[in-house]
Protein backbone atom coordinates (compact mmCIF):
# COMPACT_ATOMS: atom_id res chain seq x y z
CA UNK A 1 0.00 0.00 0.00
CA UNK A 2 1.52 3.49 -0.61
CA UNK A 3 0.25 5.85 2.29
CA UNK A 4 0.72 9.53 1.37
CA UNK A 5 0.56 11.66 4.05
CA UNK A 6 0.18 15.41 4.26
CA UNK A 7 1.94 16.38 1.23
CA UNK A 8 2.32 20.40 0.95
CA UNK A 9 4.66 21.98 -2.08
CA UNK A 10 4.23 25.66 -2.64
CA UNK A 11 6.56 27.32 -5.50
CA UNK A 12 7.18 30.94 -4.23
CA UNK A 13 4.04 32.11 -3.23
CA UNK A 14 2.13 29.78 -5.08
CA UNK A 15 0.34 26.69 -2.84
CA UNK A 16 0.53 23.81 -5.73
CA UNK A 17 -0.25 20.91 -3.35
CA UNK A 18 -2.00 21.68 -0.39
CA UNK A 19 -1.66 19.02 2.70
CA UNK A 20 -2.90 15.79 0.67
CA UNK A 21 -3.14 12.26 2.22
CA UNK A 22 -4.65 9.11 0.67
CA UNK A 23 -3.85 5.76 -0.30
CA UNK A 24 -3.47 3.59 -3.18
CA UNK A 25 -4.08 -0.21 -2.19
CA UNK A 26 -2.69 -3.17 -3.65
CA UNK A 27 -4.38 -4.96 -6.10
CA UNK A 28 -6.59 -2.08 -6.92
CA UNK A 29 -6.43 0.82 -9.87
CA UNK A 30 -6.15 3.94 -8.36
CA UNK A 31 -7.38 6.65 -10.72
CA UNK A 32 -5.98 10.38 -10.24
CA UNK A 33 -8.08 13.19 -12.12
CA UNK A 34 -8.25 17.12 -11.93
CA UNK A 35 -7.98 19.65 -13.94
CA UNK A 36 -4.92 21.01 -15.74
CA UNK A 37 -2.93 22.68 -13.24
CA UNK A 38 -4.21 20.95 -10.19
CA UNK A 39 -0.96 19.79 -9.04
CA UNK A 40 -1.49 16.10 -10.52
CA UNK A 41 2.60 15.90 -11.76
CA UNK A 42 3.53 17.50 -8.88
CA UNK A 43 2.02 15.52 -6.07
CA UNK A 44 3.49 12.50 -8.13
CA UNK A 45 7.14 13.82 -8.24
CA UNK A 46 6.53 14.53 -4.67
CA UNK A 47 5.38 10.95 -3.87
CA UNK A 48 8.97 9.35 -5.49
CA UNK A 49 10.80 12.05 -3.76
CA UNK A 50 11.75 14.11 -7.23
CA UNK A 51 10.61 17.34 -5.44
CA UNK A 52 10.90 18.44 -1.89
CA UNK A 53 7.80 19.39 0.04
CA UNK A 54 6.36 18.77 3.27
CA UNK A 55 4.89 15.28 3.88
CA UNK A 56 5.90 12.36 3.10
CA UNK A 57 4.74 9.03 0.79
CA UNK A 58 5.03 5.29 2.56
CA UNK A 59 5.56 2.93 0.10
CA UNK A 60 5.09 0.12 2.56
CA UNK A 61 5.88 1.90 5.59
CA UNK A 62 9.09 3.11 3.96
CA UNK A 63 10.24 5.86 2.06
CA UNK A 64 11.17 4.67 -1.58
CA UNK A 65 14.31 5.55 -1.27
CA UNK A 66 15.10 3.92 1.70
CA UNK A 67 13.78 0.13 0.00
CA UNK A 68 16.63 -1.77 -1.12
CA UNK A 69 16.34 -1.59 -5.15
CA UNK A 70 13.74 1.54 -5.61
CA UNK A 71 12.88 0.31 -8.69
CA UNK A 72 11.70 -3.13 -7.80
CA UNK A 73 9.33 -1.18 -5.69
CA UNK A 74 8.02 1.28 -7.95
CA UNK A 75 7.87 1.56 -11.79
CA UNK A 76 7.44 4.89 -12.95
CA UNK A 77 6.13 6.93 -16.21
CA UNK A 78 5.92 10.85 -15.51
CA UNK A 79 6.91 12.15 -19.28
CA UNK A 80 6.27 10.26 -22.41
CA UNK A 81 9.52 11.36 -24.06
CA UNK A 82 12.25 11.18 -21.27
CA UNK A 83 14.94 9.81 -23.42
CA UNK A 84 18.16 10.67 -25.45
CA UNK A 85 16.59 10.98 -28.87
CA UNK A 86 19.62 9.19 -30.34
CA UNK A 87 19.76 6.27 -27.67
CA UNK A 88 18.49 3.09 -29.11
CA UNK A 89 15.58 2.21 -26.67
CA UNK A 90 17.33 -1.06 -25.90
CA UNK A 91 20.34 1.11 -24.63
CA UNK A 92 17.97 3.37 -22.64
CA UNK A 93 15.98 0.72 -21.22
CA UNK A 94 19.50 -1.24 -20.48
CA UNK A 95 20.75 2.15 -18.73
CA UNK A 96 17.60 1.50 -16.48
CA UNK A 97 17.91 -1.44 -15.57
CA UNK A 98 22.05 -1.58 -14.97
CA UNK A 99 20.83 1.12 -12.72
CA UNK A 100 17.89 -0.59 -10.75
CA UNK A 101 20.10 -3.34 -10.32
CA UNK A 102 17.78 -5.38 -12.81
CA UNK A 103 18.95 -7.95 -15.05
CA UNK A 104 19.35 -6.82 -18.61
CA UNK A 105 17.52 -10.10 -19.47
CA UNK A 106 14.59 -8.54 -18.42
CA UNK A 107 14.89 -5.38 -21.18
CA UNK A 108 13.88 -7.90 -24.25
CA UNK A 109 10.88 -8.91 -22.25
CA UNK A 110 8.94 -5.57 -21.46
CA UNK A 111 10.32 -4.67 -24.60
CA UNK A 112 8.22 -7.04 -26.15
CA UNK A 113 4.97 -6.39 -23.81
CA UNK A 114 4.55 -3.33 -24.78
CA UNK A 115 5.59 -4.41 -28.57
CA UNK A 116 8.36 -2.20 -29.73
CA UNK A 117 10.87 -5.49 -30.20
CA UNK A 118 11.18 -4.06 -33.93
CA UNK A 119 12.15 -0.99 -33.45
CA UNK A 120 14.04 -1.68 -30.34
CA UNK A 121 17.63 -0.39 -32.12
CA UNK A 122 16.47 2.75 -33.39
CA UNK A 123 16.56 6.28 -31.49
CA UNK A 124 13.66 7.25 -30.29
CA UNK A 125 13.78 10.52 -31.24
CA UNK A 126 11.47 9.72 -34.00
CA UNK A 127 9.11 7.03 -32.10
CA UNK A 128 5.13 8.72 -32.64
CA UNK A 129 3.88 10.00 -29.20
CA UNK A 130 2.03 6.55 -28.88
CA UNK A 131 5.39 4.69 -29.31
CA UNK A 132 6.84 6.89 -26.81
CA UNK A 133 4.60 6.13 -24.50
CA UNK A 134 4.87 2.61 -25.09
CA UNK A 135 8.89 2.71 -24.32
CA UNK A 136 8.11 4.94 -21.34
CA UNK A 137 5.64 1.97 -19.99
CA UNK A 138 8.33 -0.38 -20.51
CA UNK A 139 10.41 1.56 -18.70
CA UNK A 140 7.83 1.30 -16.23
CA UNK A 141 7.94 -2.41 -16.14
CA UNK A 142 11.27 -3.44 -15.97
CA UNK A 143 11.74 -4.04 -12.11
CA UNK A 144 8.16 -5.60 -12.56
CA UNK A 145 7.81 -3.40 -9.40
CA UNK A 146 4.49 -3.69 -7.12
CA UNK A 147 3.74 -0.02 -7.59
CA UNK A 148 2.98 1.59 -10.87
CA UNK A 149 2.80 5.25 -11.08
CA UNK A 150 1.76 6.52 -14.36
CA UNK A 151 0.94 10.20 -15.30
CA UNK A 152 -0.97 10.10 -18.45
CA UNK A 153 -0.20 6.86 -20.05
CA UNK A 154 -2.55 6.85 -22.53
CA UNK A 155 -1.80 10.10 -24.30
CA UNK A 156 -0.89 9.83 -28.05
CA UNK A 157 -2.22 6.13 -27.65
CA UNK A 158 -4.17 4.65 -31.11
CA UNK A 159 -7.75 3.13 -29.79
CA UNK A 160 -6.10 -0.36 -29.90
CA UNK A 161 -3.41 0.69 -27.70
CA UNK A 162 -5.68 2.10 -25.16
CA UNK A 163 -7.39 -0.79 -24.94
CA UNK A 164 -4.75 -3.15 -24.53
CA UNK A 165 -3.42 0.05 -21.64
CA UNK A 166 -6.63 -0.70 -19.96
CA UNK A 167 -6.41 -4.68 -20.42
CA UNK A 168 -2.63 -4.70 -18.92
CA UNK A 169 -3.07 -2.33 -16.20
CA UNK A 170 -6.40 -4.15 -14.85
CA UNK A 171 -4.27 -7.37 -14.65
CA UNK A 172 -1.53 -5.78 -13.16
CA UNK A 173 -2.91 -4.70 -10.55
CA UNK A 174 -5.10 -8.50 -10.14
CA UNK A 175 -1.68 -9.66 -9.32
CA UNK A 176 -1.44 -8.00 -6.42
CA UNK A 177 0.20 -4.83 -7.18
CA UNK A 178 -1.35 -1.48 -6.89
CA UNK A 179 -1.31 0.69 -10.11
CA UNK A 180 -1.59 4.80 -9.14
CA UNK A 181 -2.51 6.68 -12.29
CA UNK A 182 -3.08 9.81 -13.14
CA UNK A 183 -5.68 10.62 -16.44
CA UNK A 184 -7.93 12.78 -18.21
CA UNK A 185 -9.37 10.16 -20.54
CA UNK A 186 -12.51 9.93 -18.12
CA UNK A 187 -14.66 7.55 -19.61
CA UNK A 188 -11.32 4.76 -19.47
CA UNK A 189 -10.78 5.76 -16.41
CA UNK A 190 -14.10 4.70 -15.49
CA UNK A 191 -13.98 1.32 -17.01
CA UNK A 192 -10.20 1.19 -14.83
CA UNK A 193 -10.09 2.50 -12.63
CA UNK A 194 -11.58 0.89 -9.02
CA UNK A 195 -10.86 4.48 -6.57
CA UNK A 196 -10.51 7.74 -7.76
CA UNK A 197 -9.07 10.93 -6.17
CA UNK A 198 -10.26 13.99 -7.07
CA UNK A 199 -8.21 17.13 -6.83
CA UNK A 200 -8.47 20.56 -7.72
CA UNK A 201 -5.77 23.53 -6.95
CA UNK A 202 -3.67 21.05 -4.79
CA UNK A 203 -6.66 20.42 -2.67
CA UNK A 204 -8.22 17.24 -2.21
CA UNK A 205 -12.17 17.17 -3.63
CA UNK A 206 -13.04 14.12 -3.01
CA UNK A 207 -11.90 10.42 -3.14
CA UNK A 208 -13.85 6.78 -3.05
CA UNK A 209 -14.48 4.24 -5.23
CA UNK A 210 -15.94 4.91 -8.99
CA UNK A 211 -19.44 4.23 -8.24
CA UNK A 212 -19.60 6.51 -4.85
CA UNK A 213 -17.77 9.46 -6.81
CA UNK A 214 -20.29 9.14 -9.51
CA UNK A 215 -23.08 9.01 -6.81
CA UNK A 216 -21.40 12.44 -5.42
CA UNK A 217 -22.74 14.41 -8.88
CA UNK A 218 -26.24 15.07 -10.20
CA UNK A 219 -26.19 13.86 -13.68
CA UNK A 220 -27.91 10.43 -12.68
CA UNK A 221 -31.94 11.41 -13.29
CA UNK A 222 -34.82 10.68 -15.22
CA UNK A 223 -35.79 12.24 -18.30
CA UNK A 224 -39.74 13.06 -19.32
CA UNK A 225 -40.90 14.62 -21.99
CA UNK A 226 -44.83 15.64 -22.74
CA UNK A 227 -46.47 16.83 -25.40
CA UNK A 228 -48.43 18.84 -23.13
CA UNK A 229 -45.14 20.47 -21.27
CA UNK A 230 -46.86 24.01 -19.22
CA UNK A 231 -48.95 20.84 -17.70
CA UNK A 232 -45.86 19.00 -17.09
CA UNK A 233 -44.18 21.48 -15.58
CA UNK A 234 -47.19 22.64 -13.28
CA UNK A 235 -47.49 19.05 -12.03
CA UNK A 236 -43.83 18.09 -11.25
CA UNK A 237 -43.76 21.83 -9.35
CA UNK A 238 -47.19 21.09 -7.68
CA UNK A 239 -45.46 17.40 -5.90
CA UNK A 240 -42.42 19.25 -5.37
CA UNK A 241 -40.24 16.92 -7.32
CA UNK A 242 -36.30 18.42 -7.89
CA UNK A 243 -36.12 18.36 -11.68
CA UNK A 244 -33.87 20.52 -14.58
CA UNK A 245 -35.37 21.53 -17.68
CA UNK A 246 -33.18 19.10 -20.18
CA UNK A 247 -33.41 18.29 -23.96
CA UNK A 248 -36.57 19.16 -24.76
CA UNK A 249 -38.39 18.15 -21.38
CA UNK A 250 -37.25 18.06 -17.43
CA UNK A 251 -34.80 15.73 -15.90
CA UNK A 252 -36.04 14.60 -12.33
CA UNK A 253 -33.59 13.64 -9.60
CA UNK A 254 -34.56 11.58 -6.57
CA UNK A 255 -37.42 9.56 -8.00
CA UNK A 256 -37.68 6.01 -10.01
CA UNK A 257 -38.98 6.28 -12.99
CA UNK A 258 -42.21 4.00 -11.80
CA UNK A 259 -42.65 6.77 -9.65
CA UNK A 260 -42.31 9.19 -12.20
CA UNK A 261 -44.98 7.22 -14.43
CA UNK A 262 -47.22 6.80 -11.83
CA UNK A 263 -47.49 10.51 -11.72
CA UNK A 264 -47.88 11.08 -15.19
CA UNK A 265 -50.47 8.16 -15.10
CA UNK A 266 -52.20 10.33 -12.34
CA UNK A 267 -52.14 13.44 -13.99
CA UNK A 268 -53.62 11.98 -17.19
CA UNK A 269 -50.55 13.50 -19.42
CA UNK A 270 -49.54 12.24 -22.46
CA UNK A 271 -45.91 10.80 -22.27
CA UNK A 272 -43.16 11.06 -25.37
CA UNK A 273 -40.24 10.14 -23.04
CA UNK A 274 -39.42 8.55 -19.93
CA UNK A 275 -36.32 7.42 -19.62
CA UNK A 276 -33.33 6.65 -16.70
CA UNK A 277 -30.16 8.97 -17.61
CA UNK A 278 -27.26 7.45 -15.68
CA UNK A 279 -24.89 9.45 -14.59
CA UNK A 280 -20.85 9.21 -15.77
CA UNK A 281 -17.94 10.14 -14.19
CA UNK A 282 -16.81 12.79 -16.55
CA UNK A 283 -20.28 14.91 -15.54
CA UNK A 284 -19.30 13.53 -11.47
CA UNK A 285 -15.53 15.32 -12.11
CA UNK A 286 -16.93 18.18 -14.29
CA UNK A 287 -19.57 19.10 -11.20
CA UNK A 288 -16.75 18.54 -8.43
CA UNK A 289 -13.97 20.57 -10.38
CA UNK A 290 -16.23 23.28 -11.45
CA UNK A 291 -14.55 26.56 -10.09
CA UNK A 292 -10.93 25.05 -9.17
CA UNK A 293 -9.88 24.86 -12.55
CA UNK A 294 -6.40 26.82 -13.34
CA UNK A 295 -6.60 27.49 -16.63
CA UNK A 296 -10.78 27.17 -17.58
CA UNK A 297 -12.16 28.06 -20.72
CA UNK A 298 -14.54 31.02 -20.93
CA UNK A 299 -18.42 29.91 -21.64
CA UNK A 300 -20.14 31.10 -24.13
CA UNK A 301 -21.84 34.86 -23.22
CA UNK A 302 -19.69 34.89 -20.12
CA UNK A 303 -17.60 38.14 -19.56
CA UNK B 1 27.30 1.96 -5.94
CA UNK B 2 28.64 -0.62 -8.66
CA UNK B 3 25.14 0.11 -10.19
CA UNK B 4 25.03 3.45 -10.72
CA UNK B 5 28.45 3.15 -12.08
CA UNK B 6 27.47 0.77 -14.61
CA UNK B 7 24.26 2.92 -15.50
CA UNK B 8 26.85 6.06 -15.55
CA UNK B 9 29.65 4.24 -18.20
CA UNK B 10 26.64 2.68 -19.87
CA UNK B 11 25.16 6.76 -20.77
CA UNK B 12 28.82 7.80 -21.82
CA UNK B 13 29.08 4.75 -24.51
CA UNK B 14 25.52 5.12 -26.01
CA UNK B 15 25.74 8.24 -27.00
CA UNK B 16 26.88 9.71 -30.58
CA UNK B 17 27.77 12.73 -29.27
CA UNK B 18 30.95 10.87 -27.12
CA UNK B 19 32.38 9.55 -30.31
CA UNK B 20 32.38 12.56 -32.60
CA UNK B 21 33.64 14.74 -29.22
CA UNK B 22 36.42 12.03 -29.12
CA UNK B 23 36.70 11.81 -32.86
CA UNK B 24 37.09 15.47 -33.31
CA UNK B 25 39.96 15.80 -30.52
CA UNK B 26 42.23 13.19 -31.57
CA UNK B 27 41.76 14.60 -35.23
CA UNK B 28 42.82 18.15 -34.23
CA UNK B 29 45.73 16.48 -31.87
CA UNK B 30 47.39 14.12 -35.02
CA UNK B 31 46.86 17.78 -36.90
CA UNK B 32 48.65 19.67 -33.99
CA UNK B 33 51.25 17.39 -32.76
CA UNK B 34 51.95 15.68 -36.79
CA UNK B 35 52.02 18.45 -38.64
CA UNK B 36 52.36 21.72 -36.53
CA UNK B 37 54.56 20.80 -33.88
CA UNK B 38 56.47 17.77 -35.79
CA UNK B 39 56.74 18.27 -39.32
CA UNK B 40 56.28 22.13 -39.70
CA UNK B 41 58.40 23.03 -37.04
CA UNK B 42 61.00 20.52 -37.54
CA UNK B 43 61.45 22.17 -40.93
CA UNK B 44 61.47 25.28 -39.42
CA UNK B 45 63.89 24.55 -36.74
CA UNK B 46 61.74 26.30 -34.59
CA UNK B 47 63.02 25.79 -31.14
CA UNK B 48 62.68 22.55 -31.72
CA UNK B 49 66.78 22.34 -30.52
CA UNK B 50 65.65 23.10 -27.01
CA UNK B 51 65.75 21.13 -24.13
CA UNK B 52 62.30 22.38 -23.45
CA UNK B 53 60.39 22.07 -26.37
CA UNK B 54 58.68 18.78 -25.01
CA UNK B 55 57.24 20.63 -21.90
CA UNK B 56 56.14 23.91 -24.16
CA UNK B 57 53.68 20.96 -26.34
CA UNK B 58 52.18 19.87 -22.81
CA UNK B 59 50.19 23.59 -22.92
CA UNK B 60 49.26 22.99 -26.61
CA UNK B 61 47.97 19.09 -26.29
CA UNK B 62 46.44 20.03 -23.00
CA UNK B 63 44.27 22.17 -24.39
CA UNK B 64 42.99 20.46 -26.91
CA UNK B 65 42.21 17.09 -24.80
CA UNK B 66 40.78 19.59 -22.30
CA UNK B 67 38.14 21.39 -23.98
CA UNK B 68 36.82 18.04 -25.32
CA UNK B 69 36.91 16.15 -22.56
CA UNK B 70 35.25 18.89 -20.80
CA UNK B 71 32.52 18.96 -23.37
CA UNK B 72 31.46 15.26 -23.04
CA UNK B 73 31.24 15.34 -19.31
CA UNK B 74 29.41 18.29 -19.72
CA UNK B 75 27.04 16.52 -22.06
CA UNK B 76 26.67 13.27 -19.76
CA UNK B 77 24.95 15.82 -16.54
CA UNK B 78 23.47 18.20 -19.20
CA UNK B 79 21.50 15.13 -21.30
CA UNK B 80 19.89 14.13 -18.39
CA UNK B 81 17.97 16.91 -17.41
CA UNK B 82 17.65 18.17 -21.23
CA UNK B 83 15.80 14.69 -21.73
CA UNK B 84 14.40 14.54 -18.46
CA UNK B 85 15.83 10.87 -17.61
CA UNK B 86 17.34 12.41 -14.24
CA UNK B 87 13.84 11.22 -12.83
CA UNK B 88 14.44 7.80 -14.06
CA UNK B 89 18.49 8.39 -12.49
CA UNK B 90 16.83 9.91 -9.31
CA UNK B 91 14.02 7.21 -8.41
CA UNK B 92 16.51 4.03 -9.08
CA UNK B 93 19.17 4.92 -6.57
CA UNK B 94 19.28 4.89 -2.86
CA UNK B 95 21.47 8.06 -2.57
CA UNK B 96 21.62 11.20 -4.65
CA UNK B 97 24.84 11.53 -3.60
CA UNK B 98 26.34 8.44 -5.07
CA UNK B 99 24.80 9.16 -8.56
CA UNK B 100 26.80 12.41 -8.55
CA UNK B 101 29.40 10.95 -7.50
CA UNK B 102 29.03 7.80 -10.08
CA UNK B 103 29.33 10.73 -12.66
CA UNK B 104 32.67 11.91 -11.15
CA UNK B 105 33.82 8.76 -11.41
CA UNK B 106 32.72 8.03 -14.59
CA UNK B 107 34.08 11.56 -15.97
CA UNK B 108 37.35 11.11 -14.64
CA UNK B 109 37.79 7.38 -16.23
CA UNK B 110 36.77 8.68 -19.01
CA UNK B 111 39.05 12.13 -19.09
CA UNK B 112 41.90 9.58 -17.75
CA UNK B 113 41.93 7.53 -20.99
CA UNK B 114 41.46 9.78 -23.30
CA UNK B 115 44.19 11.76 -21.84
CA UNK B 116 46.71 9.23 -21.03
CA UNK B 117 46.19 7.69 -24.50
CA UNK B 118 45.93 11.05 -26.05
CA UNK B 119 49.56 12.23 -24.72
CA UNK B 120 51.15 9.08 -26.01
CA UNK B 121 49.52 9.53 -29.16
CA UNK B 122 50.48 13.04 -29.75
CA UNK B 123 54.11 12.52 -27.88
CA UNK B 124 54.65 9.86 -31.02
CA UNK B 125 53.31 11.99 -33.93
CA UNK B 126 55.11 14.73 -32.95
CA UNK B 127 58.41 12.56 -32.92
CA UNK B 128 57.30 11.27 -36.35
CA UNK B 129 56.60 14.62 -37.77
CA UNK B 130 59.72 15.90 -37.05
CA UNK B 131 61.81 12.28 -38.44
CA UNK B 132 59.76 13.59 -41.53
CA UNK B 133 60.89 17.36 -41.38
CA UNK B 134 64.55 15.76 -40.85
CA UNK B 135 64.77 17.48 -37.60
CA UNK B 136 65.80 15.75 -34.05
CA UNK B 137 65.02 16.93 -30.70
CA UNK B 138 67.93 17.61 -28.02
CA UNK B 139 67.87 15.34 -24.65
CA UNK B 140 64.67 16.71 -23.03
CA UNK B 141 64.44 17.91 -19.33
CA UNK B 142 60.79 17.07 -18.66
CA UNK B 143 60.24 13.17 -17.70
CA UNK B 144 56.95 11.44 -19.21
CA UNK B 145 55.07 10.87 -15.79
CA UNK B 146 55.64 14.49 -15.06
CA UNK B 147 54.52 15.20 -18.55
CA UNK B 148 51.08 13.16 -18.42
CA UNK B 149 50.53 13.95 -14.82
CA UNK B 150 50.42 17.41 -15.37
CA UNK B 151 48.22 16.94 -18.77
CA UNK B 152 45.99 14.74 -16.61
CA UNK B 153 45.69 17.58 -13.48
CA UNK B 154 44.81 19.88 -16.15
CA UNK B 155 42.52 18.10 -18.01
CA UNK B 156 40.69 16.11 -15.52
CA UNK B 157 40.32 19.82 -13.64
CA UNK B 158 38.91 20.99 -16.61
CA UNK B 159 36.29 18.07 -17.17
CA UNK B 160 35.48 17.86 -13.32
CA UNK B 161 34.77 22.11 -13.56
CA UNK B 162 32.58 21.07 -16.53
CA UNK B 163 30.60 18.78 -14.85
CA UNK B 164 30.19 21.66 -11.94
CA UNK B 165 28.49 24.10 -14.51
CA UNK B 166 26.17 22.01 -15.34
CA UNK B 167 25.53 20.54 -11.50
CA UNK B 168 25.00 24.45 -10.87
CA UNK B 169 22.77 25.37 -13.68
CA UNK B 170 21.46 22.37 -15.01
CA UNK B 171 21.01 23.49 -18.48
CA UNK B 172 22.74 22.22 -21.12
CA UNK B 173 23.06 25.57 -23.50
CA UNK B 174 23.68 28.03 -20.73
CA UNK B 175 26.38 25.50 -19.39
CA UNK B 176 28.00 25.60 -22.67
CA UNK B 177 28.15 29.01 -22.81
CA UNK B 178 29.39 29.35 -19.56
CA UNK B 179 32.01 26.90 -20.01
CA UNK B 180 33.48 29.10 -23.09
CA UNK B 181 32.98 32.51 -21.66
CA UNK B 182 34.09 32.11 -18.12
CA UNK B 183 37.58 30.82 -19.31
CA UNK B 184 37.97 32.63 -22.36
CA UNK B 185 36.51 36.29 -22.15
CA UNK B 186 35.37 36.58 -18.63
CA UNK B 187 38.88 35.78 -17.24
CA UNK B 188 40.28 37.39 -20.13
CA UNK B 189 38.84 40.96 -19.21
CA UNK B 190 39.55 40.20 -15.51
CA UNK B 191 42.69 40.15 -16.14
CA UNK B 192 42.96 43.19 -17.28
CA UNK B 193 41.61 44.52 -13.70
CA UNK B 194 43.49 41.78 -11.60
CA UNK B 195 46.67 42.24 -13.70
CA UNK B 196 49.30 39.84 -12.16
CA UNK B 197 46.37 38.86 -9.57
CA UNK B 198 44.61 37.17 -11.83
CA UNK B 199 46.36 33.81 -11.88
CA UNK B 200 44.66 33.34 -9.11
CA UNK B 201 41.50 32.87 -11.00
CA UNK B 202 40.32 29.56 -11.43
CA UNK B 203 40.77 28.45 -15.45
CA UNK B 204 43.74 30.75 -15.27
CA UNK B 205 45.60 28.88 -11.96
CA UNK B 206 44.53 25.69 -13.79
CA UNK B 207 46.72 27.11 -17.07
CA UNK B 208 49.42 27.58 -14.88
CA UNK B 209 49.70 23.91 -14.26
CA UNK B 210 50.48 23.47 -17.69
CA UNK B 211 52.71 26.74 -18.53
CA UNK B 212 54.59 26.59 -15.08
CA UNK B 213 57.95 26.80 -17.00
CA UNK B 214 57.39 29.15 -19.39
CA UNK B 215 59.67 31.81 -18.42
CA UNK B 216 62.14 29.66 -18.98
CA UNK B 217 61.20 28.02 -22.03
CA UNK B 218 60.51 31.82 -23.21
CA UNK B 219 63.95 32.31 -23.99
CA UNK B 220 63.49 29.75 -26.66
CA UNK B 221 59.73 29.92 -28.05
CA UNK B 222 58.57 33.44 -27.32
CA UNK B 223 55.31 32.47 -29.11
CA UNK B 224 54.14 30.26 -25.77
CA UNK B 225 55.16 33.30 -23.15
CA UNK B 226 52.69 34.09 -20.62
CA UNK B 227 51.77 37.99 -19.51
CA UNK B 228 49.62 36.95 -16.62
CA UNK B 229 51.91 36.22 -13.95
CA UNK B 230 53.62 32.85 -12.64
CA UNK B 231 52.65 30.48 -9.86
CA UNK B 232 54.30 26.86 -9.09
CA UNK B 233 52.62 24.15 -10.23
CA UNK B 234 51.91 22.70 -6.72
CA UNK B 235 50.39 26.37 -5.99
CA UNK B 236 48.64 26.50 -9.03
CA UNK B 237 47.04 23.02 -8.34
CA UNK B 238 46.00 24.14 -4.72
CA UNK B 239 44.41 27.02 -6.16
CA UNK B 240 42.44 25.17 -8.51
CA UNK B 241 41.85 22.87 -6.35
CA UNK B 242 40.18 24.87 -3.53
CA UNK B 243 37.77 26.64 -6.11
CA UNK B 244 36.96 22.95 -7.50
CA UNK B 245 36.11 21.42 -3.53
CA UNK B 246 34.58 24.61 -2.82
CA UNK B 247 32.21 24.65 -5.96
CA UNK B 248 31.44 21.00 -5.47
CA UNK B 249 30.68 21.23 -2.19
CA UNK B 250 27.70 23.72 -2.91
CA UNK B 251 27.02 21.65 -6.17
CA UNK B 252 26.25 18.45 -3.78
CA UNK B 253 24.32 20.13 -1.42
CA UNK B 254 21.71 22.00 -4.66
CA UNK B 255 22.02 18.16 -5.58
CA UNK B 256 20.38 16.89 -2.72
CA UNK B 257 17.90 20.10 -2.20
CA UNK B 258 16.84 20.69 -5.22
CA UNK B 259 13.88 19.76 -6.92
CA UNK B 260 14.73 17.23 -9.86
CA UNK B 261 14.09 19.24 -13.41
Amino acid sequence: MITVQNLSKKYKKKLAVDDLSFTVRTGKVTGFLGPNGAGKSTTMRLMLGLDHGAGKTLFDELPLYQHPQPAKVAGILLEAKAFHPTRSARNHLRILAEAGGIPLSRVDEVLEIVGLQDVARKGPGKFSLGMSQRLGIAAALLGEPQYLILDEPANGLDPEGIAWLRQFIKDYADKGNAVFISSHLLSEMAQMADDIIVIGKGKMIAQGSVNEIIAKGTGAGVLVRSSEKTKLKQMLQDKRVNFTASEGGFKVTGMTTEEIGMLLFGAGLPVLELSREEASLEEAFLEMTAGSEEFGTKKEGQQ
Amino acid sequence: MISALRAEFRKLLTVRSTYFVTLFAFVLLVFMSLYVEGYKNGRENVAVGGSLYLAGSITQHSGILAIFGAIVALLLLAHEYRYSTIMYTLTSARSRSKVLLAKMLVVFSYVFVLTVVGALVGLWLMTVGLHWAGGTMLQQNISIVTYIGKMLFYTEGYALAALLIVALIRNQVAAIVVLFFEPGTFEALMSLLLKSKSVYMPFMSLAQVVAAPVKEIGRNRPTILSDTGTLSVEKAMLVFGIYLVVGWTIAWLLFLKRDAN
